[in-house]
């Protein structure tokens, strides 16, 4: 149930002059699709191993990642930040970046 | 993303919960440290120079503001940082209400330490009340339900994910360091009563029980859902705190009640003619030898234009209004004008008590302060606290 609001007061800061830029940036970090694919093939994930007579859901919940997981899935979603957020930085990092993957290509 | 919550009030987290705050964590790293340094390699390199060209000397935060509004990389940089924002209270807000009945049994802690006194007759600052503050969501006075602590709840999961950690374990590094300060640089002074003014949820006020703990500590708030989740959340920690409802600008307190007047985070959220009111009731309920003590943010005077206007961001679009006003003043005047003498003014920048241990603080201390660009800000680098005060002679 929800009882605190999400609604801001007043008007929503507007950055960009072409209408609709700051929603779309706001859209695009909230509810990136890459996130909600992933959701949704977990959950029919889960259905199908359910059907199967697994039921994994509480095998998730009770999941502790160990240290080399957490870093693994912290270095996936910094380059997930990287990767949305592509065309509003310009900074030679992303290049960098961009030349490590390909190696890492490359090398595969 | 585990929590450095620690305490019986803790939102218990789900998957999803962990998931979506290590994502805006990870999210709000980047922009503020990535996006902000190409920010402003795009304004040494390019906007700067261009705007010279116009006539623009860029020498004042305003100046550069102006130069670089119509960049893409600030419009970039802030547009995403505004959006980080939103997304901080929108992903704690998800997970309090959910648990809000299990929180509830624990908002009401039986075993007393300290205490809990509130007073309905306190009227609520405009400054407060009028304004979404940080852009959270109806602002952290507001009561959604009969005794509600809701807001407690969502400041406490907010500012761990707002501040990645910089905070320190139940984000107390503030506190623990302004605390600190006190005990190692004057030894011979021990307080026996403690004020904390603009509480919120206490996190910033119990360190100075553990630091001092012969002393008493009161903390005020006009906010009562803020004090209901502080004060239950000290229980749970076993620190006794006196949480009071009570406006900082006009408090009930005695002349001459405390040894040390203390607040954080907390002038710059105030309109000017409230920064005078507090600061004269603060001379007033301090004892004479007692200690003013604030942590604030570095005024502009002594930070190079570019940090300034780096940290004046918030006042224009994260909903703190009275933070450029506050970061122009003479902080000396402030406090002579309040009744202390200008020769007893003293500040200092620390770093971070629970991040370097006691050695490297102490070692610290007697060095030369320092104004850059991680003093006062919230950087994954590090951060640098500020302090300023007086003695009551």
């Amino acid at each position: 149930m929800r009882r605190i609001p999400r609604k801001r007061r007043g008007e929503r800061n507007r950055f960009f002059q072409a209408e609709g830029v700051d929603e779309l940036l706001s859209a695009l970090l909230r509810l990136s699709a890459e996130v909600s694919a992933l959701k949704d093939r977990v959950y029919i994930a889960e259905k199908v191993l359910e059907q199967q007579g697994l039921n994994v859901s509480d095998a998730i919940e009770a999941y502790e990642l160990s240290a080399e997981q957490e870093a693994e899935l912290a270095a996936n979603r910094q380059r997930m930040i990287e990767t949305v957020l592509a065309q509003f930085d310009n900074s030679s990092d992303v290049d960098d970046m961009t030349d490590e993957n390909s190696k890492i290509e490359a090398a595969a | 993303m585990n929590s450095n919550i620690t305490h019986d009030l803790a939102v218990p987290l789900n998957q999803e919960d962990k998931a979506k705050r290590a994502f805006v964590t990870a999210l709000r790293v980047h922009v503020l440290q990535h996006m902000s340094g190409s920010m402003k390699n795009r304004y040494e390199d390019y906007v700067k120079p261009e705007a010279q060209k116009r006539g623009n000397t860029c020498d004042t935060p305003e100046h550069i503001h102006k130069a670089l509004k119509s960049d893409f990389m600030f419009k970039a940089y802030s547009s995403a940082r505004t959006c980080a924002q939103e997304m901080v209270f929108d992903v704690v807000s998800d997970s309090v209400d959910r648990e809000f009945e299990t929180l509830r049994a624990k908002a009401k802690p039986v075993a007393k330490k300290g205490s809990l006194t509130l007073d309905d007759s306190v009227e609520i600052p405009k400054s407060v009340s009028e304004i979404d503050v940080h852009l959270a969501p109806g602002s952290y006075h507001a009561e959604y339900t009969e005794e509600d602590f809701a807001t407690g709840a969502v400041y406490d999961n907010a500012i761990e994910v707002f501040s990645f950690g910089q905070f320190g374990k139940d984000s107390n590094d503030i506190g623990m360091t302004l605390s600190n300060y006190v005990r190692l640089k004057f030894p011979d002074f021990k307080p026996a009563k403690i004020l904390d003014a603009g509480c919120t949820i206490g996190h910033n006020t119990l360190p100075w029980a553990q630091t001092f703990p012969e002393a008493e500590v009161t903390a005020i708030d006009v906010a009562a859902p803020v004090l209901r989740y502080g004060h239950a959340r000290a229980e749970s920690m076993g620190v006794p705190v006196h949480f009071r409802q009570m406006d900082a600008t006009a408090m009930k307190f005695e002349d001459n009640t405390f040894d040390v007047v203390f607040s954080s985070m907390f002038l710059h959220e105030l309109p000017l003619k409230d920064i005078h009111a507090y600061l004269k009731e603060a001379y007033r309920v301090l004892k004479p030898g007692g200690l003013l003590w604030q942590m604030e943010l570095p005024p502009m005077n002594q930070m190079p234009a570019y940090d300034n206007f780096y940290l004046n961001w918030d006042t224009y679009y994260n909903n703190e209004p009275f933070y450029g006003t506050f970061r122009r003043q003479d902080y000396r005047k402030l406090l002579t004008d309040a009744g202390f003498g200008a020769e007893e003014f003293m500040e200092a920048t620390m770093p971070r008590y629970t991040f370097v241990g006691e050695e490297a603080y102490k070692e610290a201390l007697s060095g030369e302060n320092t104004f850059d660009t991680l003093t006062g800000r919230m950087d994954p680098k590090g951060t640098r606290w500020y302090g300023f005060g007086a003695w009551k002679k």
